[in-house]
């Protein structure tokens, strides 16, 4: 695109390496008639420039919920965003769309993502024309092959295309702008295997070529594994574990990090991954007593841990753990003996 | 295997009116399953996988065109031929139970749990209501339903996802089926809750000698909790056998590709999937050869004239192919095509 | 009469919902209408349309000037093909006198309706809280009027005629056209490519006019066909009761209800206008459902 006039501000500031960051996060959905329901509990993000963010944990998780929040979408209930040195929360309408086409969203649904009425050139063309773009079409049409959909396929309509392929379109509707971040809120989940395997390859190629620094949201946490760098898992609201990429699949130090990686399925599981114990259900909210969100299934849990929320610290570097007694590193179960 | 199956399908073949034409939905499948077993179907979306599991039932929607072709055997007798009304009276939730992916479109949300499992049994165990009642609350304990009691008495839409589905799951077992047919029935769970059910399934089938038909599209779910397998493509079964040496000697050309485009635990992040290029053929318009032959690496002649029978391959396990991966650490190849959609 | 309880009002096929169940007319309305049936209807139509335009230059007898010499004449007599009324006025020319005073009521009342109704339902649907409860509540005050009583009262009070009619049917029918357009609205404002546009920095304006309204004219233009039909049910209604269309000027509910009197010895005054409408009122109704079918999206094709 050609207009640098507008360059944003955040690329300017090339002294930190944080390009999207949140502090003290919380989104509170209204309940008519009764108390909202908070679905993130102050939590604190970085995404550094560059970078695949993870964020992986089940439903109600509040991962979504956080991910909406980091584009303003809607903006969260408290917490501050900071787009580089500029911060969000506290903007108008009016100027925070000024800021928009740094952050955008792809979505899981491929099919609710794209205006049934409207061609996939036209969805990709639509955030060209409005940031005035002097070839819209030529660009738009570009964009399209560069995702793989070709000119005859970009006249269909999302209801003539394949999932995958109207994922391509997100995608490329998404990277029009320019942006630095791009929130992708489960976008393969919807796919079959072989599609999502492409789809995936894209958003890595998209990322690298685009200069894009992504935060990729699911519940599968092999996907996550693949495409992200840092992985913070998530559960009731919380942040719970957030280290390496490797690091975090490899050296589990929160027990419910060790129950999801040890319930996915994986033949040849070793004998002694059975062992971790998966009783009883998420709950809908935390222990009233405000302790640790997960102490009731948990099989390390203790007194404290009913009692004392454990705060989010780091015990290695660059691996932050929120837990009363994390898994010690010799005992943790090793994953990839198995292979 | 020494043991008579308890199910046995023999060239199954249902096709579907369409707009566009005849589908060939299944075209050709043969399954067997012993009792006590668990036999998982594995394929995309479209492969005919669960068609194929609703038609051991009997219940297909209403543009099938039901030739009877083939023959679906339960515990010896031929089941496939047999009216609407003997099915559901003997067959159909008697003998042989079925779970959905969603719980909530198969429970009847304003009847109380409770009764949706009460009543089957007293129509097709004739037991009176206090006994069937009992029952009905030991079984909910046996899925692992906390306090059967109380939730005997509330509706589907109070309880979570989970628990609907052991209620599901519960309600299939409550008249002691022989084979319970699962469809996807995890796919719309979170994975510690799959964990869960897939467990509660390995003890009912160790506890009760039940044989399990396991339909999924994760490859590794399969392997992990099945003892057999079929890898299904465009309507038909590609490669059958045991499902640990499937996931781990795969034949079928399929069947690699499938694996290796599944991220996985055990490569490190950034790892460049493999895609299987082109989409699957249409089913109105089924290719002369191999259904696979045009997205397929080792692709020859002989794929696009000849359509491959199920054989033994080279790991002694039926397959599909003219020119199948003979070993783990044969590589699959790269075709042209493959080759191309790669640099674009 | 009713802009509401009629089966039909809630047909609004909007894109995405499942198909409507039930059977219609035809018994077999889930897989749309018979193609037959929708030419037939757009025949029938083009016909009655075609008449009413060309009247002026139609070699038809004045639809206002009595033939003395031939009064209640049976069909097909000479000269009348279908036969005069009670005071000797072609029935013929008189059907098409008021095909044209029903189909310009029917189209501008609704235009009206449209034109007032949809930007209220959209606004509502679009943007919830105050908005969405003023607006709703307006409608449903419109709504719980009797409408035929609104519409006598209303002819009453500003004097019977056919802008009375017009503006009257209008307001009444804007009511239920705001409800169909805030119902499409809701099910659309929520679908990702609409946060995906307010994510691209689209403003109010622009997500309105180039991401719903293409969703929302489908659905508002299949029920706006319906309620055409109602509108001419309406204007027939009131003409009847003599407080539409003003003697002499013709229209099929003015015809029933001073040829009424003349029932028992020439029902044709009567059955020819209530058949013209009858048929007329069918074949709009299927080429709504027809127009709802042929744009509604299947989305679940995927």
């Amino acid at each position: 695109m050609t207009d640098t006039a507008t360059a944003p501000a955040v690329r300017d500031s090339s002294g930190d390496d944080i390009v999207l960051s949140a502090k003290g996060l919380v989104v509170e959905y209204p309940v008519p008639g009764k108390k909202p329901v908070r679905a993130v509990h102050g939590i604190d993000i970085e995404l550094r420039r560059g970078e695949t963010l993870g964020l992986v944990g089940e439903s109600g998780c509040g991962k979504s919920s956080t991910g909406r929040a980091l584009v303003m979408l809607p903006p969260p209930t408290e917490g501050e965003v900071m787009l580089g040195d500029l911060r969000l929360d506290g903007l108008s309408q009016k100027q925070l769309r000024k800021h928009r086409k740094e952050l955008q969203l792809i979505f899981q649904d491929p099919i609710s993502s794209l205006n049934p009425r409207r061609t996939a050139l036209e969805i990709v063309m639509e955030p060209l024309t409005f940031l005035k773009h002097p070839k819209p079409k030529e660009r738009a049409l570009e964009l399209l092959q560069e995702v793989g959909v070709d000119a005859a396929m970009a006249k269909r309509k999302p209801h003539q295309l394949s999932g995958g392929q109207c994922q391509r379109v997100s995608i490329a509707r998404g990277v029009a702008q320019q942006p630095s971040v791009i929130i992708c809120d489960e976008p393969v989940s919807a796919l079959d295997v072989s599609v999502q395997a492409q789809v995936l390859n894209l958003l890595e190629r998209m990322k690298d070529e685009h200069d894009l620094s992504l935060v990729f949201i699911s519940h599968d946490l092999a996907v996550v594994k693949n495409i992200s760098d840092r992985v913070a898992v998530m559960y009731l609201g919380r942040i719970v574990e957030l280290a390496g990429s490797e690091d975090i699949y490899q050296h589990p130090r929160h027990h419910y990090t060790a129950l999801l990686l040890s319930s996915i399925p994986q033949p040849n599981r070793p004998e002694k991954l059975q062992d971790v114990a998966n009783e009883g259900e998420i709950a809908t909210s935390p222990a009233p007593s405000g302790g640790c969100p997960f102490a009731a299934r948990c099989p390390a849990a203790t007194e404290i841990c009913r009692t004392v929320m454990p705060p989010l610290a780091e015990i290695t570097p660059g691996h932050r753990v929120a837990c009363h007694h994390p898994i010690p590193v010799e005992a943790e179960p090793d994953l990839r003996s198995a292979s | 295997m020494t043991v008579e199956p308890i199910l046995e399908v023999k060239d199954l073949r249902i096709q579907f009116k369409t707009p566009q034409g005849i589908a060939e939905v299944v075209n050709g499948v043969n399954l067997s399953i012993a009792p006590g077993r668990v036999h998982g179907l594995v394929g995309e979306s479209g492969s005919g996988k669960s068609v194929t599991a609703r038609a051991v039932l009997g219940i297909l929607p209403r543009n099938a065109l039901h030739k009877r072709e083939g023959s679906v055997r339960f515990a010896g007798e031929e089941i496939l031929g047999l009216s609407e009304d003997e099915m559901r009276k003997r067959i159909r939730g008697r003998r042989i139970a079925m779970v959905f992916q969603d719980p909530m479109t198969a429970l009847n949300p304003v009847m109380r749990v409770g009764k949706q499992i009460v009543l089957p049994m007293r129509r097709h165990l004739g037991i009176n209501g206090k006994e069937a009642k009992a029952r009905a609350i030991d079984l909910l304990g046996q899925v692992g339903i906390p306090d059967p009691e109380e939730k005997f008495k509330v509706y589907p839409h109070q309880l979570s996802g989970g628990q609907r589905q052991r209620i599901m799951i519960a309600l299939a077992l409550s008249c002691d089926p022989e084979l319970l047919i699962a469809d996807e029935p995890t796919t719309a769970l979170d994975v510690t809750v799959q964990a869960q059910i897939l467990d509660l399934f390995d003890k009912l089938r160790r506890e009760r000698n039940l044989a399990v038909l396991l339909v999924s599209h994760d490859l590794s779910l399969i392997a992990e909790r099945c003892d057999e397998v079929s890898v299904m493509y465009a309507g038909r079964v590609v490669e059958t056998g045991s499902a640990i040496s499937t996931f781990e000697a795969p034949q079928h050309p399929y069947t690699k590709a499938l694996e290796e485009a599944r991220p996985s635990l055990e490569n490190p992040p950034h790892t460049v999937l493999r895609t299987i290029p082109g989409r699957p053929p249409q089913l109105t318009d089924l290719p002369h050869g191999c259904s696979f032959a045009n997205r397929c690496p080792r692709m020859t002649e002989l794929c696009l004239d000849v359509d491959p029978p199920l054989e033994p391959g080279p790991a002694g396990r039926p397959v599909a192919c003219h020119h199948p991966v003979a070993g783990p650490d044969e590589p699959l190849g790269v075709s042209v095509t493959a080759a191309k959609e790669r640099i674009s | 009469m009713s802009f509401t309880t009629k089966t039909t009002s809630q047909r609004t096929v909007v894109p995405g919902s499942p198909p409507i169940g039930g059977r219609g007319l035809l018994g077999r309305s889930r897989k749309g209408v018979p193609p037959w049936a929708v030419t037939i209807s757009v025949g029938w139509l083009v016909l009655l349309m075609a008449g009413a335009l060309l009247l002026p230059v139609l070699p038809l007898p004045d639809p206002s000037r009595s033939d003395y010499a031939a009064i209640m004449a049976p069909m097909f007599s000479p000269g009348h093909i279908l036969g005069t009324d009670e005071v000797g006025r072609d029935i013929l020319a008189r059907l098409l006198s008021g095909a044209q005073v029903s189909l310009f009521v029917g189209v501008a009342s609704i235009a009206l309706a449209v034109v007032l109704g949809a930007p209220m339902g959209i606004l509502a649907g679009y943007f919830g809280g105050w908005a969405n409860r003023f607006i709703v509540a307006g409608l449903d005050i419109v709504l719980s009027f009797p409408n035929l009583v609104a519409l006598i009262a209303l002819s009453l009070f500003l004097g019977p005629g056919l802008w009375t009619i017009v503006v009257g049917i209008g307001i009444i029918a804007s009511a239920p056209v705001a409800r169909v357009a805030r119902s499409a609205t809701l099910t659309f404002v929520n679908r990702d490519f609409v946060t995906a546009a307010r994510g691209m920095g689209f403003g109010h304006a622009r997500i309105i006019v180039r991401e719903i309204l293409p969703n929302v004219v489908v659905p508002v233009l299949a029920y706006a066909i319906v309620v055409i039909a109602v509108a001419i049910v309406a204007e027939a209604s009131l003409s009847f009761l003599g407080l539409g269309i003003q003697p002499p000027d013709a229209s099929w509910g003015s015809m029933m209800g001073t040829g009424r009197a003349k029932l028992t010895q020439a029902p044709h005054i009567v059955l020819l206008p209530a058949f013209t409408m009858a048929l007329s009122i069918l074949a709009i109704n299927f080429l709504a459902e027809h127009f709802a079918k042929r744009f509604d999206i299947k989305e679940s094709a995927l």
